[in-house]
């Protein structure tokens, strides 16, 4: 058998496999879609907790400023 | 003679009893005059002993549930009636000591006072000075302890109140955002068995091939197809029904990495 031949491939149902790939480039698609609306929600996330450690931190120097104040004569 | 003798002893006594009362009528007179000229000065007199007043406030201890103001009030009048001895009266001291005052207000009953209308004694702590404890209930023990700044004091607890509510706000925040995370990346579990689905779809289309034939051909031809008889390899969900999600896909992935090795 020479090597250097091409060799041929017979494709049954060429027309379902076109339809098969042009789904799964929509379903690749979708999934890109989610996966930017799951980021999107993470860097959401982020913020939220961003912003409860600064509430935090805001109401412990708050704490202690009423804790020096009140017991300070001690 | 008798008579005589009579009215002499009669003139004795009486100059007698003239020496031993005059003194006293005298010095009576004298008062009741020194009471209309001291009258008049007994007012600045008074001033100045009711001054000291406001020393004692922050030490009045309510009598009877009686608020300090109406202790306040009544203070002058006893005062006013030792005027007519100035000796008597109370002189200002710089520490006057609660039991001097209870003897003040003692020697006169205060008027009943509605205790609804009258002011809480509490108003009574913003008076002391710092670091001063004052008891008003020695029953009770209660002390008070005086704060520089009440209003800022407010202020911070009423912010920090606040942002514990901002707290509590970003956390149903959070919840509602994972939920939604939750929700998506069900979505894409699902996008991506479907893609899975067609991907094994696609592949039982494609020609198969023989690997054997493959290995044997130069490494110019390989990635060519050819047809060959090859089995069609299952999808392992339905190999093992059984397994786990994590392990048919690590199945599937040693499978694609075995057909990788083959290619190469």
């Amino acid at each position: 058998m020479d090597k250097n031949l091409p060799v041929f491939v017979k494709i049954n149902d060429y027309k379902e496999v076109l339809d098969i790939v042009d789904v799964m480039k929509q379903k690749l698609k979708e999934t890109t879609q989610t996966l930017d609306r799951i980021k999107q929600l993470k860097s959401e996330e982020d913020r939220e907790l961003q912003e409860w450690e600064k509430n935090v931190t805001e109401i412990s120097r708050r704490l202690a400023f009423i804790d020096s104040a009140f017991f300070e004569n001690e | 003679m008798i008579k005589k003798i009579i009215v002499s002893e009669q003139e004795k006594n009486s100059t007698k009893l003239q020496t031993k009362i005059q003194p006293k009528v005298q010095s009576k007179l004298d008062a009741i005059v020194r009471n209309d000229t001291q009258k008049s000065l007994a007012k600045p007199i008074i001033k100045q002993a009711i001054k000291p007043v406001p020393n004692i406030k922050p030490i009045i201890k309510p009598i009877q549930n009686k608020p300090v103001k109406q202790v306040q009030k009544v203070v002058p009048k006893v005062v006013v009636k030792s005027v007519s001895k100035p000796a008597l009266v109370v002189k200002p001291t710089s520490n006057p000591s609660p039991k001097s005052v209870s003897k003040l207000t003692a020697s006169k009953p205060l008027p009943k006072i509605d205790t609804k209308t009258a002011p809480k004694p509490a108003t009574v702590k913003m008076n002391v000075k710092k670091s001063q404890l004052l008891e008003v209930d020695s029953e009770h023990e209660t002390y008070f302890v005086y704060l520089k700044n009440p209003l800022e004091y407010r202020r911070h607890l009423l912010e920090g109140s606040r942002k514990i509510l901002y707290c509590l706000k970003s956390h149903q925040k959070i919840l509602l955002i994972r939920q939604k995370k939750l929700e998506e990346m069900r979505t894409l579990k699902s996008t991506i068995r479907e893609l899975l689905y067609l991907n094994k779809r696609f592949n039982e289309k494609l020609p198969k091939y023989n690997t054997a034939f493959l290995g044997e051909t130069s490494s110019e031809d390989k990635g060519k197809f050819v047809q060959a008889k090859v089995p069609v390899v299952k999808a392992p969900i339905e190999i093992k029904a059984e397994m786990t999600e994590m392990e048919r896909l690590e199945e599937s992935l040693a499978n694609i990495e075995r057909k990788l090795k083959t290619l190469q």
